[in-house]
């Protein structure tokens, strides 16, 4: 074989690979990258603050000068979706963060100790009565607007669907031989989850953290958008465009471009959701 | 049969009891004087004391939570001192704007959802395959309150195919009711749509290498007669589930596409609930949602053991 052929055929292997399994993956990490530079650098590299008001330049449509346009208080859209995706990606973080140490603990403690299962499984389907959205809804406003009880009411609601994939993954695994091989040399329960069980669950952890942020940063938007989310003035995704609603007929610019990112952004975590999924572990593929 | 049906009914009582409980404990998590944020903000100090009697608030929790749940029993939700009226009665006269739209919804998102999934599933890996998913990744995708905007911008104020908003009754009108209910369906179905078609193409893949499929081409039955009656047949059982649990998804997103649509519905009335600090209204819609919720899901379950008789006997 010359090197040539060699060459060809490890980059037609590459290609197919790339174009059957790994390019949701791909594209949708690239397209996430993109926005989280943008969220991150994007702020530096703006002219204007996000909360710079200019009443010269009220209402002003896509030009150079502000490409996404300006609103009612003349500030920049481009600037202030750029400071939204800042808090936006920022509070979706929390979230899955939050979500999966809540999960692991619950799904962990339910999955391995056989008493503390059925309590605790019907305490989850209690929660999960509460469709998602409804019960941050309803957290937050009870708790009160503002970015710590968006993230913390998101964190909850979003804590038994994790739980429920850890514990069927800890039911499966505490049977095999490797965990009785660990008890009989004398590991305590902490140390078993820990180091045994843990790490062997965490493939469909890490897949369900990818769709639990793009749910989340739907989720935040829509909070916003309600009037229940971060107070504004702040820039979040939800709060221009709900600034943006009374002016939908005249200045439609306000309300596309904050829409646009949120889009982008969730549909670049559902890819790579997607593509995490097949990588990691093509059984779970059933699972939505 | 009976039997099963007797015992899931059962093993829904605990979980109800559990939900009513919950939506008990999130109205204590209220920071400060309950009984003042109920009676509103302009309410005298007697007032507030006549509603902390009223509503019980100087007695122990304890004794709260079984009022609570005794009212429950009897269809009581609670009274809304700024409503003035109770809350059961607030919530049933909304329900006919919510169950239009969340009815209308789930039709569109389980035939749009199953059509897209069989397609792709039958055509994998074509560009049939690739244009379904691609639209069921939108669904997913898409933040449905912009996308309703922009539907109203599109359809309602460029083209002027449909009303930008508001509610006409069926028995009033009844294309009048389909036309106003037409875009808020659509944009409250459409995350659905994507979930059902997303999970409809992996399970009918699965059904269709499965050994029965190739029997029944083997035998010539014709590639409709595969499809429908037997791959289809048997992927429904697992999608109905999944039906089930989109209710879930509809029901919250009502509060958002009816407050884009101006409907006047459950969902608004929660959401005015919020705004004005109406605890009693959004606890009982709250439970209202989550018990529907409950009862929907045990519907499917007994539809699944209807389907597959497997299930009564596990």
């Amino acid at each position: 074989m010359t090197e040539t052929t060699a060459f060809r055929s490890f980059s037609a292997k590459l290609s197919t690979k790339l174009s059957t399994a790994h390019w949701p993956l791909l594209i949708g990490g690239v397209i996430f990258a993109l926005i989280v530079a943008a969220a991150i650098l994007g702020p530096f590299l703006t002219p204007y603050g996000p909360e710079d008001t200019s009443l010269m330049d009220r209402f002003q449509g896509p030009s150079w000068a502000h490409p996404f346009g300006t609103d009612s208080f003349g500030r920049d859209i481009l600037s202030r979706v750029l400071h939204g995706g800042h808090v936006s990606l920022g509070i979706g973080l929390a979230v899955i963060v939050i979500s999966a140490g809540l999960g692991i603990l619950i799904g962990a403690a339910a999955g391995y100790f056989p008493k503390l299962d059925n309590p605790i499984m019907r305490v989850m389907d209690a929660g999960e009565a509460f469709p998602t959205l409804l019960m941050a809804i309803a957290l937050a406003a009870v708790l009160g607007p503002g970015i710590v009880n968006v993230i913390l009411a998101l964190g909850i609601a979003y804590a038994p669907r994790t739980a429920r994939i850890v514990r069927a993954s800890i039911l499966v695994l505490s049977q095999q031989q490797f965990v009785e091989a660990a008890r009989a040399s004398g590991a305590g329960p902490v140390r078993i989850i820990a180091l045994h069980l843990l790490p062997n669950a965490m493939a469909p952890v890490v897949v369900q953290m990818t769709f639990i942020f793009a749910d989340a940063v739907l989720a935040e938007a829509a909070l916003s958008f309600i009037g229940v989310g971060p107070p504004p003035p702040a820039p979040t995704w939800g709060n221009i465009i709900a600034d943006g609603r009374t002016y939908l007929y005249s200045a439609s610019w306000i309300t596309m471009f904050p829409g646009l990112a949120i889009f982008l952004t969730v549909l670049s975590l559902n890819l790579m959701g997607d593509g995490l999924r097949d990588l990691l572990d093509p059984r779970l593929k059933k699972v939505t | 049969m009976h039997r099963y049906i007797l015992k899931r009914l059962l093993s829904a009582i605990p979980v109800l009891l559990l939900v009513s409980i919950a939506a008990f404990v999130l109205i204590q998590l209220v920071p400060g004087d309950a009984a003042a944020i109920i009676a509103g903000a302009d309410a005298s100090n007697d007032e507030v004391e006549f509603v902390r009697q009223q509503l019980g608030l100087d007695r122990p929790w304890p004794l709260r939570l079984q009022d609570w749940l005794v009212g429950l029993t009897h269809g009581d939700l609670g009274y809304s001192y700024i409503l003035n009226r109770p809350v059961t009665e607030a919530i049933i006269e909304r329900l006919p704007v919510t169950l239009s739209l969340a009815g209308l919804s789930i039709i569109f998102a389980t035939v749009m959802g199953v059509a897209l999934g069989v397609l792709a599933a039958v055509f994998h890996r074509s560009w049939i395959d690739a244009i379904a998913m691609t639209v069921a990744l939108f669904g997913v995708s898409v933040p449905n309150f912009w996308f309703g905007l922009v539907a109203i911008l599109i359809f309602a104020v460029g083209l002027g195919w449909f009303p930008p908003g508001g509610y006409v009754s069926p028995t009033e009108s009844f294309t009048g009711w389909l036309q106003a209910m037409a875009l808020p369906a659509l944009t409250l179905g459409t995350a659905s749509m994507g979930q059902i078609s997303r999970f409809s193409r992996s399970v009918m893949l699965e059904q269709l290498g499965q050994d029965y499929v190739r029997t029944a081409r083997a035998k010539g039955l014709s590639q409709n007669n595969v499809i429908g009656r037997h791959a289809l047949k048997n992927a429904m059982i697992p999608i109905l589930t999944v039906i089930g649990i989109s209710f879930s998804l509809t029901m919250a997103g009502a509060i958002i596409v009816e407050s884009v649509f101006s409907l006047n519905g459950l969902g608004r009335l929660m959401l005015h609930g919020i705004q004005r600090r109406d605890y009693p209204v959004l606890q009982g819609g709250m439970l209202f949602v989550a018990f529907s919720f409950v009862l929907i899901n045990l519907l499917v379950d007994i539809l699944y053991s209807w389907l597959d008789p497997r299930v009564r006997y596990d």
